[in-house]
């Protein structure tokens, strides 16, 4: 176990432009890489052709919506962890949470919960993968 | 009273046929009257015409014999004290005239004396009586002709046949030696028959007179009551139920005079009912408008407040998206200003709290925006507020409603918007609540995404129509069944699943088009797509015309891509 930050790169996904910009400007303010998708389709593509080590993740989305990207990621990528971002009603947050994800911030959200899920995130890499495994069980 | 005079009236004719009947019962009865009188007078003349006639046949029997003029002429001149004596004469057996006696020229008597053929006169054994008129004189004369014989004892008739004569105990026999003919003047029995007939005449003309009088005042009384009661009747059928009519003293009138009077009673009664139940119903019919309205208008709020409901979610998600931008920005300046004093303060710093403060009005606008078009398209409808509206822009905002919506289901518009529009006088709530709808159910028919082409477009003037803006919104979704065709518009009628809609929203957005004067169109193609024309007439006194729904069914759609 070293200190070393095991987040580094962040993906964005969202289709509002402000909520993309805000929370790049937050990440990258913090010392992360941002990476931004608009949609779930290139949420994936990105997933896919990058190191992602944490996806910010809009469920309403046109195209391809959250849950879906999610569960895709699952299949391709079993260890990203996703923070989902949406003003959801609870179960649908539920249900979220159930697909994997460690966490959902509803919007509007404060900056503070932004830092909060993405220490949480580094708190299960930390851990190592049995957490992980706990979490998606 | 007035009295038109009708020929076909009961007075007249009750009078006609009355006053017929007197006039010809009275003719029969006077001319039985006259007829009678004439004969009588007649008889009279000829009685006393044959016993003169006879008389002075015997007297002159001895004068004939001996044919002595003087005495004869002596004899003939008894009969002029009778006033009607007009001539006389006697004649012997072979016709010469042996005494004569006139009253007028004797040209004129020997002329009709010649005339009369005496032998046919002389042969009759009776008294012959004929009448002529003396030419010239103008004079009507009774002819009385009566043989002069004398007695015989005729020896050999006794011979041959006593037994005839004796069986009827005569012995006796007469023959005749002359003729004697008497004339007497009518003149005078005449102006007694016509005397007698002008009386008679004018003894029935007023016995007439009087009798139908009589029944002319009969009548009347008869037809009076009949008259008031026709009036009265004539007045009730135009309404004036406050008639009444006098009884009279005729037993049948009086009776029908009762009967018509209970007859208004009860008509009165019976139309006072109905009058009251007409206002009892009126104000049912009254009272039940005036539910439907408030459950009309409650209809259309609830199916709007429906169509909200559907967009709460959307429109939550867009009202977050902006907040979120908000909250995160101002929460991110606060941070660095609190840390921050005018010495740490650098050029980058105060540029980036400046991109914060932008993006925080901006999305605040944003924000104002969202809001203010949910509250317009949440107005009450029945307030009925009309403006002056720009299409183009009603739709706009229509779209930025449901924005959210539509990309949710991977829904794209094409807007193919005409700039020439001129503006549009109408319910900018209300209108935008059909073209809400329309594109929903534009969107349902697409399951996982399609492109809806919203177009509008001017159609100018053309002859008495006035010009009218068209928008058309077309989608390549899977299109609606003939069968439903027909049927969409019909309140409830939905082919959504149980709960998914309310299937008010086209027939609320039909009604909504209608108040606005205009129309909706439909023409589909299953598996191809639907397209909408909703017609907005610009003359917007033609408000509520009775335009129908047009269908256009199996028209291919074309291909807006």
């Amino acid at each position: 176990m070293t200190d070393t930050k095991q987040v580094r790169t962040i993906l964005i996904v969202d289709d509002t432009e402000v909520i993309r910009d805000l929370l790049t400007e937050l990440l990258e303010s913090e010392g992360y890489e941002v990476v931004c998708a608009n949609d779930g389709i290139e949420a994936l593509d990105v997933i896919e052709s990058k190191q992602i080590d944490l996806v910010f993740c809009d469920i309403h989305m046109p195209r391809r919506n959250g849950l879906d990207t999610l569960k895709k990621s699952q299949e391709i990528k079993p260890e990203l962890l996703f923070v989902m971002t949406d003003s959801l009603p609870d179960e649908m947050a539920e249900a979220a949470q159930t697909f994997g994800a460690i966490t959902c911030i509803s919007k509007p959200f404060d900056i503070d919960e932004v830092r909060k899920s993405v220490r949480q995130a580094e708190a299960l890499y930390s851990k190592g993968s049995n957490v992980k495994r706990i979490t998606t069980g | 009273m007035r009295h038109r005079v009708s020929f076909t009236s009961l007075r007249f004719k009750a009078m006609v046929t009355i006053s017929g009947l007197i006039v010809l019962t009275s003719a029969v009865v006077g001319g039985f009257l006259f007829s009678q009188m004439k004969n009588e007078m007649k008889q009279e003349l000829l009685n006393w015409g044959e016993t003169a006639v006879r008389q002075m046949a015997n007297g002159c029997e001895y004068g004939v014999l001996t044919e002595n003029s003087a005495e004869l002429s002596s004899i003939l001149e008894g009969l002029t004290v009778q006033d009607v004596f007009v001539y006389a004469a006697i004649q012997d057996s072979a016709g010469k005239i042996l005494a004569q006696l006139n009253t007028l020229d004797s040209g004129d008597f020997m002329s009709w004396i010649s005339e009369q053929k005496f032998s046919e006169v002389y042969k009759s054994d009776t008294t012959q009586v004929s009448y002529w008129r003396i030419p010239g004189r103008n004079i009507d004369v009774a002819d009385f002709s009566f043989p002069v014989r004398t007695v015989t004892f005729d020896m050999s008739l006794e011979d041959l046949g006593a037994t005839s004569v004796e069986s009827e105990g005569y012995n006796s026999n007469y023959e005749k030696i002359g003729l004697i003919r008497i004339g007497f003047s009518l003149e005078k029995m005449n102006n007694r028959i016509y005397a007698a007939a002008k009386l008679i005449s004018i003894i029935i003309l007023l016995v007439t007179i009087v009798v139908i009088a009589l029944m002319a005042v009969l009548v009347n009384v008869i037809i009076q009551p009949i008259h008031k009661l026709a009036g009265a009747a004539e007045q009730i059928a135009r309404g004036d139920m406050s008639q009444t009519v006098e009884e009279s003293s005729i037993d049948e009138l009086r009776k029908l005079a009762r009967a018509f009077n209970v007859m208004v009673e009860s008509l009165k009664q019976s139309q006072y009912e109905i009058e009251m139940y007409n206002r009892t119903l009126e104000l049912k019919i009254a009272e039940r408008t005036r539910e439907l309205e408030e459950a009309q208008t409650q209809l259309v709020q609830s199916e709007k407040m429906s169509a909200i409901g559907q967009l709460a979610a959307g429109v939550a998600h867009e009202l977050n998206n902006p907040m979120g931008g908000i909250l995160g920005y101002a929460q991110f300046a606060l941070e660095k200003m609190s840390k921050a004093t005018p010495e740490t303060l650098t050029d980058k710093d105060i540029q980036s709290q400046i991109k914060y403060l932008t993006d925080i009005e901006q999305q605040s606008r944003r924000c104002r925006a969202i809001v203010k078009n949910l509250l317009k398209f949440s107005r009450s409808s029945d307030k009925k507020e009309w403006e002056t509206l720009d299409i183009n822009m009603m739709l706009t905002d229509t779209i930025s409603l449901i924005q959210h919506q539509l990309d949710l289901g991977n829904i794209e518009i094409e807007k193919d918007f005409a700039d020439d529009l001129p503006v549009y006088h109408g319910n900018a709530s209300q209108l935008q609540q059909v073209f809400t709808n329309l594109l929903l159910n534009a969107q349902h028919a697409m399951e996982g995404g399609g492109t809806i082409n919203l177009t509008t477009r001017l159609s100018p003037k053309f002859g008495e129509f006035s010009g009218c803006i068209e928008i058309i919104v077309e989608d390549n979704g899977k299109g609606i069944e003939q069968e439903n065709l027909s049927r969409i518009f019909e309140p409830f009628f939905t082919t959504k699943e149980k709960g998914k809609g309310t299937g008010l929203g086209l027939s609320i957005s039909y009604g909504i088009v209608k108040e606005h004067g205009g129309d909706i169109a439909v023409s589909s193609e299953p598996g191809a797509g639907t397209r909408f024309t909703v017609i907005l007439p610009l003359d917007t006194t033609t408000t509520g015309s009775t335009g129908k729904i047009k269908q256009v069914t199996n028209t291919r759609v074309p291909s807006g891509q």
